[in-house]
């Protein structure tokens, strides 16, 4: 039987990673922690937009997952140990409503990527581009 | 001489007695199910119909940031290790370390299909970072399963550790303990994700475990509802044994137990960790406005299994980690002299806000046990070491699984827990070291009765029969079960060769219980032309463990073709939609232990305890229903 991973995986280069501002929508899937609660009186203040923070920052500072590859040869992705080596960075994110994923996909559309590129999911195109490189259309 | 002699002939009356009254029918038996053995049952009716169990949970990594364990076995001090377990993967080589910087890689593996492995021993380390999926340095860039890891001392080949990684077949495992059943190293999942069914990789089904609730999901706790006995005004005790998933709240309140709500001025006490990793009790002031803490002075590892407690006084607070007094201080305005009373539940696992839970533990809570009185040190000491302490106990709930039923109120009080949310069920599996105890130390709630028992209440698990020539039942059979039937739910199949989707009925015994105290039996039987739906006939039942037979004889006329015993007594008839065939069908597909195929696909799946399965070709005689009954009962405490 297959397994139970429903993760999906945001697939962003290593340019627009650093470059773009995470856009609130983003963050607000992320929740970046800006400064800890300190009692009930004083809760926590969470990173927005207008921060400035890059999709890279953000996802550091709120415990995403990451991953470095370099697909600059083209084939199977070769994973990497720094942003600066890497051309591509991806994201591991836990299962989510479709809705959630909604973010994702517009980040996409702004940059003019396809979709189908930009979030991977597992069981699915995420096993697949890491065996092969191969993208859906 | 005649003393002798009577003697003589005494025993032996006795033990001829004594002997057939432990023998059930051996004579017709087309399969008999005995003792589990690793991944299979074996038939003892000569016919070698063995079952194979499909109950293995496993962990998947993703080549990219997952690690199937991280765990630190420093104590076990400089040797020679190696690991052996399962692998499926999805290329050819796998990397570990036991140290995180000497490479133990597996080459040679075949992809996409479970295997046993076992890395080369590494000389003279100390398995301080233990990982699956990544060597210390690089990951092993495939999506690959993983099941049943074992760390070996080289020097005599014994398990020091053993980590089954049945823990939850979720979605997402990050931060789930990764538990050690032999030496308590117990691990982390990093990332992963979990699948179930799998056969030959790991025997859960028939092992012994405890069920417990991961409170992972938001508006996910357990709610006792306002009560009398919750008026604690000026003595109160709560202890509760608690994991979370992380090395830190990362700024985030974590409640533990509460009766407090912030968003209607409702705060009366509660027990959290805070946003500094800190043990904290909050209090409400008469108003139901923040009134203080008492927060310990140090932190707190909440990613280890701790007691977390607290005593309440009139005013002065007395912190507990482990059953031990743990430095604290009053913060802000400290605790009321009078505990504020409001009409708020008491909740497990988050706080409330405005009746929502908020502020959600991320981890596991069980043994939960409030009092309305100021218990002693030596008291909060039991706590920890798993005694029950009845003085002025309002709540005790084990949080045995992740339904109302695993919080029900052990105390005598009446206060149930009710579930909301939708949380998660963990697994803990049994220890190696210690009879009758799980790999937290709790004692097994639940313990199969016997070794012919297959604990099936992950809901995940099930066996089958290949079918063969022995299991074509024609005009007669006999079909006996021992199930332990407790919960309620919808249509579950104890015994089945039998697939909706495919047209392709012959038979299937199931229960069904949707309101408790509702119960039936039902057998379901199949046109034998063409395999469509014929009859069902129901029995009405009463939970809990029994030793059922339905019998069938397609010689009789309408209903009466179909009957069941109920511990050897004839049952009547509740209901049917019509009368069963003259005949059974004869299909190829397997005989189903606790699920039944739709279309191929397994489903129904019994989620409680099953034993004793035998299947005869011919009717028993009710003399034979009994004898059978009379030889096992005594297995199962009946």
């Amino acid at each position: 039987m297959p397994s139970n991973d429903s993760r999906f995986y945001p697939r962003i280069s290593a340019t627009s990673s650093t470059t773009i501002t995470c856009p609130q929508a983003v963050l607000d899937q992320f929740k970046p922690i800006k400064t800890p609660a300190v009692d009930e009186e004083t809760p926590a203040v969470y990173y927005v937009e207008a921060d400035g923070l890059t999709i890279h920052e953000a996802a550091l500072a709120a415990g995403i997952p990451v991953a470095y590859f370099d697909e600059s040869q083209g084939g199977k992705p070769v994973q990497v140990e720094t942003i600066e080596e890497a051309t591509t960075v991806l994201y591991v994110l836990p299962p989510m409503l479709p809705t959630a994923m909604e973010p994702f996909f517009a980040l996409a559309r702004a940059q003019g990527a396809n979709p189908n590129h930009t979030l991977l999911f597992a069981n699915y195109s995420y096993d697949t581009w890491l065996q092969t490189g191969e993208l859906p259309d | 001489m005649s003393g002798d002699s009577s003697l003589g002939i005494g025993i032996g009356l006795a033990l001829k007695s004594y002997g057939r009254g432990l023998t059930y029918v051996k004579t017709d038996r087309a399969l008999d199910l005995g003792n589990l053995e690793p991944f299979t049952i074996p038939d003892l009716s000569g016919n070698a119909n063995t079952a194979t169990l499909y109950s293995g949970i496993y962990v998947t990594t993703n080549g990219t940031t997952d690690k199937a364990i991280r765990a630190n076995a420093t104590a076990l001090g400089s040797g020679n290790y190696y690991l052996s377990g399962k692998i499926k993967p999805a290329g050819t080589t796998a990397k570990t370390t036991m140290n995180g910087s000497t490479a133990s890689n597996l080459t040679g593996l075949t992809a996409g299909v479970w295997q046993d492995f076992q890395t080369a021993t590494a000389s003279a380390i100390t398995p301080s970072s233990i990982n699956l999926g990544w060597d210390g340095t690089a990951f092993n860039a495939t999506v690959d399963n993983w099941s049943d890891v074992k760390l070996h001392d080289a020097s005599d080949d014994s398990v020091v550790a053993h980590w089954k990684l049945y823990d939850s077949a979720d979605a997402s495992l990050d931060g789930y303990p990764a538990l050690d059943c032999v030496g308590g190293y117990h691990g982390t999942h990093v990332g992963c994700a979990g699948g179930a069914s799998e056969a030959s990789i790991l025997q859960t089904a028939g092992e012994d475990f405890n069920k417990r609730m991961w409170f992972n999901k938001s508006n996910t706790n357990v709610e006792l509802a306002d009560d009398p006995d919750f008026d604690f005004s000026t003595a109160l005790s709560v202890s509760v044994k608690a994991k979370n998933s992380k090395t830190t709240t990362s700024g985030s309140n974590e409640y533990i137990v509460a009766k407090y709500d912030s968003g209607t001025t409702e705060r009366e006490w509660a027990l959290a960790i805070d946003t500094n990793d800190k043990l904290i009790a909050n209090f409400g002031d008469a108003t139901g406005n923040f009134q203080g803490s008492f927060r310990s002075n140090g932190v707190v590892d909440i990613d280890d299994l701790k007691t977390y407690g607290f005593t309440y006084s009139a005013g002065t607070v007395v912190l507990y980690v482990d059953g031990v007094v743990i430095p604290s201080s009053s913060v802000t305005g400290g605790a009321p002299a009078t505990l504020n009373n409001e009409t708020a539940p008491i909740s497990i696992g988050s706080a409330l806000s405005s009746g929502t839970p908020s502020v959600v533990w991320d981890g596991l809570l069980f043994d939960v046990s409030i009092h309305a009185a100021t218990l002693s040190a030596s008291q909060m000491l039991g706590l920890h070491n798993g005694e029950e302490v009845a003085t002025g106990r309002v709540y005790f709930g084990k949080g045995n699984g992740n339904t109302d039923a695993g919080w029900t109120d052990q105390s005598g009080n009446g206060n149930d827990g009710t579930v909301n949310g939708s949380p998660s069920l963990y697994h803990v599996a049994e220890s190696e070291t210690t009879a009758g105890q799980d790999a937290l130390g709790s004692a097994i709630v639940n313990p199969r009765p016997n070794d012919r028992v297959l604990n099936l209440t992950t809901g995940t698990g099930y066996a089958t029969v290949a079918d063969s020539a022995s299991l074509d039942l024609t005009t007669a059979a006999t079909w006996e079960i021992w199930p332990d039937f407790q919960s309620t739910g919808s249509q579950r199949e104890l015994l089945s060769k039998y697939d909706t989707g495919g047209n392709n009925r012959s038979w299937a015994i199931g229960v069904e219980n949707p309101v408790a105290g509702s119960n039936t039996l039902n057998a379901s039987f199949g046109d034998p032309a063409d395999g469509t739906f014929e009859a069902r006939l129901d029995w009405a039942i009463t939970e809990g463990v029994a030793c059922y037979h339905i019998i069938y004889d397609g010689a009789l006329t309408g209903t009466a073709r179909c009957k069941l015993y109920k511990n050897g007594v004839l049952v009547a008839l509740s209901g049917s939609t019509a009368n069963p065939p003259a005949s059974l069908r004869q299909n190829n597909i397997p005989v189903l232990v606790g699920g039944v195929y739709i279309a191929g696909v397994v489903s129904g799946i019994f989620d409680e305890q099953l034993g004793d399965i035998r299947i005869y070709d011919r009717v028993l005689t009710a003399d034979e229903i009994t004898k059978n009954y009379n030889a096992r009962k005594g297995a199962y405490g009946l």
